[in-house]
């Protein structure tokens, strides 16, 4: 494993634990950026050392922080619950333990006036995240790149259309995944890319007649 | 970067400081080179506004555990009746600051991680203020640290919950025992041995949290080991060094790691959080869920 420099003087961070306070922060951002902000209303359940703990590391006060746009380094996570109050998101926490969840998981049901989402993501350490589920894609990405996920049905060829559109829009993929339901089902093709997902990239790639949806998630500084 | 003793071979072999080989080490671009170099330096400043949060606030943690001991040990040894003088009493009020802006949610730069983030920026701070040193020698200073650390976390681990607090507190000691010891005019080896020093002296150290709070016992140790580290770089600037060689000794840390069994390891299973104090303040805090 190689670390970065900024890993071993950094993150700059909201204390006190980069993954209790930190990676909640994150997971709550990207909730944020996946309904593109303006979230009116979470439903939150805390999992396991989340759960037990979490409360004494404010990670139930940098979770609604993230869900309001603020980052892991924003000073006013701690008071999130007002900000929350003010900008009119209503929110709930549970508290559940899952053994065959990662320690620090957390599932999170939110919506605003345009959609709603329903995320299951981790935080694995030192402010890294992982996002697990995105309602029902199974993605497993750490959101430090710009995330596509494309809905569509298991058909050949499908893979060669998606990254012709990317080659087209000059979109770098750095990793891809391809998961489905069954043989010929629905399928999900999760994509981590370097650089700059336009709505032009969205109506290429929505133009393909066997995409399904397309959901971008920006990456998560 | 997982080399101290290559490290040490590069700045000798290329008569430069050991920031400017450790920097030259990340980036062959000039460019990229000094993106890092004025990120740091950003960092810095933050670290110092760290300090002085600590210094002036009255917040008490989340679990009300931990908040008052800054203000306690910072009026002892501005009150002149500190054991260790005013530059190391200093340097442990420092520590304890940063370490309580932690708990009370305020803005902290993981040094190497949240946990032990005064142990490092303690001693850059307060020996600025003692000794004068400018925020470019400071710079220079942090990527010695950010160095070591570098090569701990590739060799071994900065993951309390892989390493034990040895992880975590003694890698921030060893960061800040290299930053000193080039503060002080060391030469790479003195650096480097300082660092080793200070890895040498916390093997072994368990993460045992209370109620698995950044809090207990991790307050009080930031102002214990940011005393260590400096005594590790007063010792390497002597002319002492180990023994046993730099890359040895973070082996010996990995394999010191793996054997600490996992009660210690951050999970709030075993020492400090498992005694009969530690089981109560966890329960009046959370209550008897499991």
């Amino acid at each position: 494993m190689s670390t970065n420099f900024f890993d071993v003087i950094g993150p700059v961070m909201i204390g006190p634990s980069s993954s209790h306070t930190a990676g909640a922060a994150r997971i709550g951002l990207a909730v944020n950026r996946i309904l593109k902000g303006c979230v009116k209303k979470a439903d939150i359940t805390l999992y396991n050392s989340f759960a037990e703990t979490g409360k004494g590391h404010g990670t139930d006060k940098a979770l609604i922080g993230g869900i309001l746009g603020f980052g892991a380094d924003d000073s006013r996570l701690p008071d999130s619950f007002e900000y929350a109050h003010e900008a009119g998101l209503e929110f709930a926490f549970k508290m559940k333990s899952n053994s065959s969840y990662h320690p620090n998981t957390v599932t999170i049901k939110a919506e605003n006036e345009e959609r709603s989402v329903k995320v299951r993501a981790s935080s694995v350490g030192g402010g890294s995240i992982r996002l697990n589920t995105v309602d029902q894609f199974a993605l497993d990405v750490s959101g430090d790149l710009d995330i596509i996920l494309i809905a569509h049905y298991d058909r050949p060829g499908v893979l060669a259309d998606i990254t012709t559109a990317m080659e087209e829009m000059s979109i770098n993929i750095a990793e891809m995944h391809v998961s489905r339901e069954r043989k010929g089902g629905e399928a999900v093709t999760v994509l981590e890319v370097d650089n700059g997902v336009t709505d032009e990239v969205r109506e290429k790639i929505m133009s393909l007649d066997i995409v399904e949806d397309f959901l971008f998630i920006p990456k998560i500084l | 970067m997982n080399s101290l003793e290559y490290l040490l071979e590069r700045a000798e072999e290329q008569k430069r400081e050991l920031w400017d080989t450790i920097l030259r080490e990340l980036s062959d671009s000039e460019e990229e080179r000094t993106k890092i170099y004025n990120e740091t330096k950003r960092r810095l400043s933050i670290m110092r506004n760290c300090v002085n949060e600590g210094l002036t606030s009255k917040r008490m943690s989340l679990s009300k555990l931990t908040g008052d001991n800054t203000g306690k040990y910072y009026g002892h040894v501005k009150s002149g009746k500190s054991i260790l003088g005013s530059v190391m009493g200093k340097i442990c009020a420092y520590a304890l600051a940063c370490a309580e802006v932690n708990s009370f949610m305020g803005v902290i730069v993981a040094a190497p991680t949240a946990g032990s983030c005064g142990i490092m920026p303690s001693a850059l701070i307060a020996l600025s203020e003692e000794y004068g040193f400018d925020d470019d020698m400071l710079t220079k200073a942090l990527v010695v640290s950010a160095g070591v650390g570098m090569v701990i976390a590739n060799r071994a681990t900065i993951a309390g919950a892989q390493g034990g607090c040895q992880a975590e507190c003694g890698s921030a000691a060893a960061m800040s025992a290299a930053a000193v010891a080039y503060l002080f005019g060391g030469d790479p080896e003195a650096c480097i041995h300082a660092a080793t020093l200070a890895v040498k002296n916390s093997l072994g150290l368990t993460c045992d949290p209370v109620a698995g709070l950044v809090e207990v016992p991790c307050v009080k140790r930031n102002g214990v080991f940011s005393v260590i580290a400096v005594t590790c770089a007063d010792m390497a600037l002597s002319g002492i060094r180990s023994v046993i060689p730099p890359d040895e000794v973070i082996d010996a840390m990995r394999e010191t790691g793996e054997a600490i069994p996992g009660a210690y390891r951050e999970t709030s299973k075993g020492g400090l959080a498992v005694t009969p104090t530690g089981v109560r303040i966890k329960q009046e805090l959370f209550g008897n869920k499991e």
